[in-house]
């Protein structure tokens, strides 16, 4: 391999077709004298040459020939051909290594023409990416070496998981957890397709390490709660995200909320639709607020006979475990007003320091991640101690102030180009390097962003887990008769 | 290269000898330090260049006009042609290479195509008589540059006459398709060479069409293509017996000269024949057997791409003389090295 230019941080090889092969995310290091140029190739294209359009059409005309021989005294036609298939490596810049250090900051480059340019190795890409921490969750493999990331770098941490469908983005998020579980971590997740009870059991159907560490709530019949419990301004975000209630109902409802504590005492779900019949006020703003209480009572999420506190719930989980809110059972509204109710709570719980910090993952995250209700938790989640890990496959739906402040980002194939675009503007990393290497990955294979990889860009190919991870498709022709 | 004459097809057996030469003269450049030359200047075609002119206008002379004849037989026809590339040159000699391609399309449209070479040579003036052998006469040189470019004229003429001579003697009845023109100047061992094969073409029944893109014949200062006459293409003009009266007495034509205007809005080309040619039914044949593109044969078309060189065959072989241990220089790397940092790449 040989340097032909370097154009900002592109940096473009010429090789020989019999090199090495090369995967896209794989590190060369370009050596001349004591220093070492560090570069992530991103593609690979056929040499430009010249003369080859007039050498490749002759080839074509070649095609419709009854024969064709050659007399080639010097076999000049093997040279030949191995310069036509000479091909173009692009790789970016990410660095010069200065006594095992990666430095941006210092302006050299080697010698095109006498430096040394070889595969990296797979221990100098671990040891680079590798952040402060000494908790590793092995993710897979990397440049055919085995790839590990520090429990540390998603503590207090933003992560996002995304990439289109059928990928791996379950995979990994539940590899996260079992990773972080058994660390001692604490976990809650919103579980969209009822899959991570799957975890508690092993492949061959006994059961995992971590069963007595998973505990799987459903809304409406495990887990139920008191409207006094949600209080008034998380009723009040309920009916205005979920519910799309205007301000002049959501101000009634605030004196409903104060009339029925007055007469009963307790504020119950029932007492506000008495509240609300009985009181005097606009008919049709009585008629919007009384459906939707009377919807919020149908899903039977809230029940003031028989409630169960978050709090009681979170404590079950003393020494790391998962809490899953098994979503799969709810319908949409239903979905969104639990998710506004928990992480209300969870905000209040560990403001109030009632609860040491966790992470809260939420799997298919665009169904429920709206610019609001997410906006507090996100921008001041580190003083509150909630560290998410948000999972999509519509990468336009979580808003751009989620993205720019997240800090771990793994990305999963994408081909559709505006999804691209978006990853592009929003990502740690060069829009190229997105847009050539992702559109590219095969599945389970995922370019991993950000602080957990010290901001050295790498893809890793991850590894099977040995618990059910139930996230497969169901299909229907499943066997072959 | 040890495996250089087993690649040798046994019915080329004259391009044994020629690549032999050609081997044993590279031997003498290891260690050598020589200019590459000019990149703008790859290929060249020496025959073509014979200038004939006479400054009168044709109205005042003798021409005929044929058209050529309708005719249902269709003939194999074979092209070949040649090029050659100045590939380095220093003050002792001048590395050439040169090349062909024989096509032939057969009866049944069938098209079969054979490269030779490319063949290396190291010309320097003290082995040009032993390479050249008896077209050593042809390097006539007041300079170092007439040096180069009689040496690699000679060469590209050593390979195109043998080439010829193996095609007319291999091949019947077939039509012959030269590049260049059926003329000879005052080196008699070319002109015996040429009359040696135009003689074996007609004992073996085969008909030559040499066809010159660019020679010229200018009349009054006009281009022989210029000439129009009232008729529709295709139609070819017989100049010879007017040329006879203003021929150069240094240029020996060994055929007719015609302009051939074969398609409708071609410009029309200068077409040599033997002398004893059939003009109408050699014309009428080449039509039926062989598709025109622009008035000019596809088949020699081929034989003039696949004889020409690409960039790309350059590379490899100066690639090839590196590995050779011969060190390529050139001269404007220099100047770039020198001076682009100050006045930019401003060409």
């Amino acid at each position: 391999m040989k340097i032909l230019s370097k154009n900002n941080d592109t940096v473009k090889l010429l090789a020989s077709p019999d090199e090495e092969l090369l995967e896209r995310g794989d590190y060369l290091v370009i050596e001349d004298n004591s220093r070492k140029l560090l570069i992530q190739v991103i593609d690979i294209e056929y040499a430009d040459l010249p003369g080859m359009l007039e050498d490749t059409l002759r080839e074509l005309s070649v095609e419709d020939a009854k024969n064709f021989s050659s007399i080639d005294p010097y076999s000049i036609g093997s040279l030949i051909a191995k310069l036509r298939e000479a091909r173009l490596i692009i790789g970016k810049f990410r660095g010069v290594l200065v006594d095992g250090d990666l430095r941006n900051d210092i302006l050299w480059l080697p010698s095109r023409f006498y430096s040394r340019i070889r595969k990296a190795s797979s221990s100098l890409i671990n040891e680079l990416s590798r952040s402060s921490g000494r908790r590793a969750i092995l993710l897979g493999e990397c440049m055919g070496d085995w790839f590990t990331v520090n429990a540390e770098s998603l503590d207090g941490k933003l992560t996002i998981i995304t990439g289109k469908k059928e990928m791996g983005k379950s995979h990994l998020a539940k590899l996260l957890v079992v990773g972080l579980v058994e660390y001692g971590a604490r976990i809650l997740i919103f579980d969209i397709n009822g899959e991570y009870g799957g975890l508690s059991k092993k492949i061959d159907g006994s059961d995992s390490e971590l069963s007595d560490r998973l505990k799987v709530i459903i809304p409406g019949r495990n887990f139920k709660t008191t409207v006094e419990d949600a209080g008034l301004k998380t009723m009040l975000d309920i009916l205005r995200y979920v519910y799309d209630t205007p301000p002049a109902s959501l101000r009634e409802f605030s004196r409903i909320w104060y009339i029925t504590e007055r007469i009963y005492g307790r504020v119950t779900l029932k007492g506000l639709i008495d509240a609300l019949t009985k009181t005097q006020m606009n008919e049709s703003i009585r008629e919007a607020l009384l459906s939707r209480l009377l919807s919020i009572e149908d899903l039977e999420f809230f029940n003031d006979e028989d409630p169960q506190s978050l709090e009681d719930l979170l404590g079950e989980l003393e020494y790391g475990g998962a809490l899953i809110v098994d979503l799969s059972k709810s319908l949409p509204h239903g979905r969104r007003l639990v998710v506004e109710y928990v992480l209300s709570k969870l905000s209040t719980i560990l403001k109030n320091n009632q609860y040491p910090p966790l992470f809260l993952l939420a799997e298919e995250a665009h169904l429920y991640l709206r610019d609001t209700y997410w906006d507090d938790l996100v921008t001041r989640m580190r003083h509150i101690g909630v560290f998410p890990i948000f999972v999509t496959n519509q990468p336009d739906m979580i808003p751009d102030s989620v993205y720019r402040q997240a800090d771990n980002i793994f990305l999963f194939n994408f081909t559709n180009d505006s999804d691209l675009d978006y990853l592009a503007k929003a990502s740690r990393v060069d829009a190229e390097t997105v847009k050539r290497i992702v559109k590219a990955l095969p599945p389970k294979r995922c370019l991993i962003v950000g602080r957990i990889v010290n901001d050295i860009p790498v893809v890793v190919k991850v590894r099977e887990l040995h618990v059910k991870t139930m996230g497969e498709t169901k299909l229907f022709f499943t066997q072959t008769k | 290269m040890e495996h250089l004459q087993h690649q040798i097809i046994e019915e080329l057996e004259f391009l044994k000898a020629f690549s032999k030469i050609g081997l044993e003269s590279l031997f003498s450049l290891k260690g050598l330090r020589i200019y590459a030359s000019s990149r703008e200047d790859l290929a060249r075609d020496y025959l073509d260049e014979i200038y004939i002119e006479f400054n009168s206008t044709l109205d005042g002379y003798l021409f005929e006009v044929y058209e050529p004849r309708q005719v249902e037989e269709k003939k194999k026809v074979i092209a070949l042609d040649t090029s050659s590339v100045r590939l380095a040159e220093s003050s002792n000699g001048v590395i050439i290479s040169i090349k062909g391609a024989i096509v032939v399309r057969d009866i049944d449209n069938s098209i079969s195509i054979q490269t030779l070479g490319p063949f290396l040579f190291y010309v320097n003036k003290i082995n040009f008589k032993y390479i050249l052998r008896e077209y050593s006469e042809l390097i006539q040189y007041s300079s170092r540059y007439d040096f180069y470019l009689n040496a690699q004229r000679a060469l590209t003429e050593l390979l195109e006459r043998r080439m010829q001579e193996y095609i007319v003697e291999k091949s019947k009845d077939s039509i012959i398709l030269f590049d260049g023109c059926l003329v000879a100047n005052n080196f008699n061992h070319y002109k015996n060479l040429l009359e040696k094969i135009l003689r074996i073409a007609q004992e073996n029944r085969n008909i030559i069409i040499a066809f010159s893109k660019t020679s010229f014949i200018q009349v009054s200062g006009a281009y022989l293509q210029s000439i129009h006459i009232e008729e529709e293409p295709p139609y070819i003009i017989d100049l010879t017996t007017t040329l006879k009266h203003y021929c150069n007495y240094e240029v020996r034509t060994l055929g007719r000269i015609c302009l051939a205007r074969l398609s409708a809005g071609s410009l029309g080309y200068r077409v040599d024949v033997p002398i004893k040619s059939d003009i109408p039914t050699f014309f009428g044949l080449l039509l039926k057997s062989d598709p025109l593109i622009y008035g000019y044969p596809e088949t020699l078309i081929l034989a003039h791409d696949y004889s020409t060189f690409t960039r790309l065959d350059i590379i490899t072989l100066q690639t090839m003389l590196k590995k050779m241990d011969v060190e390529l220089l050139y001269p404007e790397y220099v100047r770039d090295i020198l001076f682009q940092p100050v006045d930019g790449d401003y060409r």
